[in-house]
């Protein structure tokens, strides 16, 4: 019928019509109970499919996002190939600098360049009080801290280490304000690095003798005469057996524990300090035997004498890791972490128990049952694609990485700190201060039925997640303190099959960033509005696009394709479907 | 309620763009338009026909019909089935503009002759860009939009602090597909909401209430789709805007998307809001072939678009008549550029250049500002109109007449200085 758009233009008036609230409400029909959303496949081996598709589950999981030349390179190998480069074990970063000195305040014990990790704080200088020297310097360490922690995950090779490096900082959390000094926090934060593929029994360990923790949790306070239970509760309830239906530990449990932890300190007796460590101190330490519940079996953990009670708190981890509590909480957190959020008994029963099974079989080395996880059946299934709400980290990174952002190089150093840092402050505006998690049980997106991951967005969180990629879009970019970031969509449109046909270009774009599919009739939308402004002739776009590729210099040609772009991508970074991995 | 409801039943405000530091969407509130409203306030409804009007079969030289014969006589409409307009016996109406005839006799139209700008510009990205932004055709590097900037000098610190006391309601709305006319792009976002969203375009594309899949990432869009829609701090005075005001005309015909859209325009003018820009789009009009039926070239595409915008705009100002609002109310329609004087032998035509803008309210002088386009002997396929009336004069006077805005703020929204027209009354 001539003139009339293709729009069904009666049932939007209804449409519409309800939104202005003047229809009544209909009856509409429920989903719940047609389809089953969890899936029933286990831990064998994945031998389906291996497409863009699977690649992009598998790199969006295990990375912060993907860049194009990622998913050419994984492209080509097999899952088993794939496996082998993310698992495959990475140097250990260099440490932060002092990138932060300025003409008013500087760090007078490290030189502009240098690391900061191991100097001391003190002396004081004029007019400085010790307080106010450890909350000034150290806030300038603590932000550069952060700042390289967003570094890793920006500049991160393709390897699963720097996303198992924030899964422990999930799971085992600590706040860097609370401990004051980030030399600590550094110490802390490299534990966790060297462990991240590493044996989670030992990790444990080092954890609770760890001058983060110590701290932190008041292990150093945690004598015979006056013990503080901090540690020994939150070292059963959140980082090892957990709250599951299978752990049963008492609250005799935990003041026990607390004995067996006492005289174990950091050594903070001066700010002066270079050398952060821990040590135990025999003195403070609980020599009487120490008697557990029935859900440790009645283990007896013998009281010891002098150094020798040090040795306690090997029996202790080695009762927690007797359990089986401890290997099902841990492969808990790896699901919600890898796969999803949703464990039923289907899963728990599938996945969740081999699993645990296999993580002690192996005497709780990591690297194989993260591997297993992720190249079994389960996580390649569907159902669990697409279905994990991006953490602020995996936005603000990922939204770097896939754009191909520039940061200043080491030779620029002070605008790359500043750069990373202000990526670890987007992520704060997001709610997700690294470093800093609201509480010692770390974010409730990883934690908190029924909601876990849904915990990330609100109305604030999603509006400021929306407001940042628009303007990382914008012509000006993102500015402040000096910084100027930008997303180049021209070149990553550039990077994508075929440019020039707009139907391509919206399709490859939306495969490539959202892992929920758009259909035809969304595709077709998206390509008229924005590429084509309105018209039906592909080749306004093609033309568009090949005049700026023959002249990118010509203002005119990129004006036409740039505006356009921006505006898809602004729209395209705002979808839901954009939030997710 | 389940959610599926309650999403179909949530105003689809999502392109409000978000902010980055320090001004938290969801810490401000809405105040209502209760007791605030907007009585004399002037709005600006514009109507963008995309994809270049041809405006020689839309505004007709009757007095150039022997040319126009030699260069179009394939999609000419018969010199007897032009609507004449009263006063004038050189130029009429397309007949499918039947209720324009009405409107022009009742002194409510305007139409502003030969509208362009120098060396124009013939691809629609770059036409349609050049006249959102008022940059001229030799500078590419606008990117913001004329109202974007008048909107953006008039609230410098938007959106810190919106909306507020003084300005509860959004300064400018789109009705319509995303994305927002770059007409409203200010200096850092937007200056305008859309009605239109990702949680409705679906069913407004498709007519298909359809959510995301039923999996497991269905449901985390749907939940974020939901939390979008809720976060829209304008929502709450256009849903109470809507819901104070009816549509009051009977006019308004089915199935025909400008009227819908205007419909919801005059709703929510009726109903109070303070937003002074209005846009929405007609599209299709890129008739490169079969603009007309062949066997009747007062039938065809460009016909069927021009019956429906003629009686939506018919309806929308009996609407606001109705309503006590026609006063306040200027209707603009224009497109990205005429077409081709020469049509080719597909029945269509190429794009083109200069065009008639057509304006409607009761506050114009009415009439033509303009003499008609002339049509020179042996006209080529390379030959375009020419132009009278450069497009920033028009918008000058809208900002100096209808706005009153202030000479600073219009050449900083036009970006240059233009003569006005005489355009109102």
């Amino acid at each position: 019928m001539p003139g009339v758009t293709e729009t069904n233009t009666h049932n939007r008036a209804e449409f519409l019509k309800k939104l202005m609230g003047q229809a009544t409400e209909q009856a509409t029909q429920s989903g719940s109970g047609v389809a089953n959303l969890v899936s029933e496949k286990g831990l064998s081996p994945y031998k389906g499919e291996w497409g863009e598709k699977q690649v992009l589950h598998l790199l969006r999981r295990s990375l912060f996002s993907v860049k194009q030349d990622e998913l050419r390179y994984f492209s080509k190998r097999n899952l088993h190939q794939c496996l082998d480069e993310l698992f495959a074990p990475i140097p250990a970063p260099s440490p932060p600098i002092n990138a932060y000195n300025n003409g008013e305040h500087s760090d007078p014990h490290v030189p502009a360049g240098q690391t900061w990790v191991n100097a001391t704080y003190g002396p004081l200088p004029p007019g400085f009080t010790p307080a106010m020297r450890m909350s000034l310097i150290d806030s300038f360490r603590r932000f550069s801290l952060k700042g390289w922690w967003a570094g890793l995950m920006v500049h991160q090779k393709p390897n699963i280490t720097d996303k198992m490096l924030l899964f422990w900082h999930t799971a085992i959390s600590t706040q860097m304000k609370q401990v004051m000094d980030a030399r600590y926090s550094y110490k802390h934060l490299m534990l966790l690095h060297s462990h991240a593929l590493g044996n989670f029994k030992q990790l444990i360990r080092q954890v609770s003798t760890d001058p983060q923790m110590l701290v932190y949790q008041n292990g150093n306070t945690n004598t015979a005469s006056a013990p503080n239970e901090n540690y020994a509760r939150e070292l059963q309830e959140l980082f090892t057996v957990g709250k599951g239906p299978g752990s049963h530990y008492t609250e005799e449990d935990v003041r026990t524990a607390a004995r067996v932890l006492t005289g174990w300190v950091d050594n903070f007796t001066s700010i002066d300090s270079t050398n952060v460590s821990s040590g135990f101190l025999p003195e403070q330490h609980d020599t009487g035997d120490k008697k557990f519940s029935a859900f440790y079996n009645n283990t007896i953990i013998k009281g010891r004498t002098g150094a020798d009670g040090a040795k306690e708190l090997d029996d202790l981890v080695n009762m927690i890791f007797a359990t089986t509590e401890t290997a099902r909480a841990l492969c808990r957190k790896l699901y919600r972490y890898f796969v999803y959020y949703n464990i039923d008994d289907t899963v728990e029963k599938n996945v969740i128990t081999p699993l645990a099974h296999m993580l002690v079989a192996k005497n709780f080395e990591v690297k194989g049952v993260v591997r297993t996880l992720l190249s079994s059946e389960h996580f390649f299934d569907e159902k669990n694609m697409g279905c994990i709400i991006k953490s602020p980290a995996e936005l603000v990174a990922g939204m770097i990485r896939q754009f191909n952002v520039q940061i200043p190089g080491d030779s620029d150093y002070v605008k790359q700190y500043k750069s990373w840092i202000e990526l670890a402050n987007l992520m704060e505006n997001m709610d997700m201060n690294i470093g800093d998690p609201p509480s010692v049980a770390g974010w409730a997106a990883y934690y908190q039925k029924p909601q876990f991951h849904e915990f990330w967005i609100n109305s604030d969180t999603l509006s400021t997640r929306n407001g940042v990629t628009e303007t990382f879009l914008s012509k000006e970019g993102y500015t402040e303190n000096g910084v100027l970031l930008k997303l180049d969509y021209l070149k990553f449109t550039a990077g994508l099959s075929n440019p020039a046909n707009p139907g391509q270009l919206i399709s490859d774009s939306v495969r490539f960033l959202c892992p929920v599919a758009f259909d035809d009739v969304q595709l077709n939308y998206v390509k008229k509005q924005f590429l084509l402004s309105g018209q039906s002739d592909d080749s306004y776009w093609s033309e568009a696009w090949n005049k700026y590729i023959a002249n990118p210099g010509n203002p005119e040609a990129l004006s036409e394709v740039d505006s356009r772009l921006q505006r898809y991508y602004v729209y395209l970074l705002s979808r839901a479907e954009y939030q997710l991995i | 309620m389940k959610r599926r409801t309650f999403v179909k039943n949530t105003l689809p405000l999502v392109a409000l763009p978000g902010l980055v530091k320090g001004v938290p969407l969801g810490a401000l509130t809405w105040p209502t338009s209760e007791g605030v409203p907007n009585t004399d306030g002037k709005i600006l409804v514009m109507i963008e026909l995309n994809g270049g009007n041809d405006g020689l079969n839309t505004i007709i030289p009757i007095d150039q019909y022997k040319n126009l014969r030699d260069v179009r006589g394939n999609i000419l409409i018969p010199e007897n089935r032009i609507l004449p307009l009263s006063g004038t016996n050189i130029v009429g109406l397309h007949p499918s503009l039947k209720p324009l005839q009405a409107l022009y006799d009742r002194k409510m139209m305007t139409v502003v002759q030969g509208v362009g700008y120098p060396n124009f510009n013939y691809s629609h990205f770059r036409a349609s860009d050049i006249l959102q932004t008022s940059s001229g055709a030799d500078n590419s590097n606008v990117s913001t939009g004329f109202l974007g900037r008048y909107l953006n000098k008039l609230n410098p610190q938007y959106p810190k602090g919106y909306p507020n006391n003084q300005s509860p309601d959004p300064l400018a709305i789109t009705v319509g597909p995303v994305p927002i006319s770059t007409m409203l792009q200010g200096n850092t976002m937007s200056m305008g909401l859309s009605i239109s969203s990702s949680s409705s375009f679906y069913n407004l594309v498709s007519g298909v209430s359809a959510d995301a899949p039923l999996t497991n990432a269905g449901k985390e869009v749907n939940f974020m789709r939901r939390i979008s829609s809720l976060t829209t701090q304008y929502e709450g005075a256009i849903k109470q805007a809507g819901q104070k005001q009816q549509n009051l005309s009977g006019k308004y015909p089915e199935k025909n998307e400008v009227a819908e859209n205007l419909k919801i325009i005059a709703q929510l003018i009726g109903g109070g809001l303070q937003t002074s820009v209005y846009v929405t789009t007609q599209f299709n009009y890129d008739h490169h072939n079969a603009q007309v039926d062949t066997a009747d070239p007062t039938k065809g595409k460009h016909a069927g678009l021009l019956s429906h915008l003629a009686e939506a705009i018919d309806a929308f100002l009996d609407d606001l008549q109705l309503m006590g609002m026609q006063d306040r109310v200027l209707c603009m329609v224009y497109s990205e550029f005429g077409r081709r004087i020469k049509s080719n032998a597909s029945y269509g035509t190429d794009h083109g250049s200069a065009q008639p803008f057509m304006f409607f309210g009761t506050q114009l002088k009415s009439g033509f500002i303009g003499h008609n386009p002339v049509i020179h002997d042996n006209i080529t396929v390379a030959d375009n109109l020419e132009m009278q009336n450069d497009y920033r004069s028009v918008y000058t006077t809208i900002l100096k007449k209808w706005f009153n805005a202030s000479d600073d703020n219009i050449s900083a929204s036009v970006l240059a200085t233009f003569p006005q027209l005489d355009l109102f009354k």
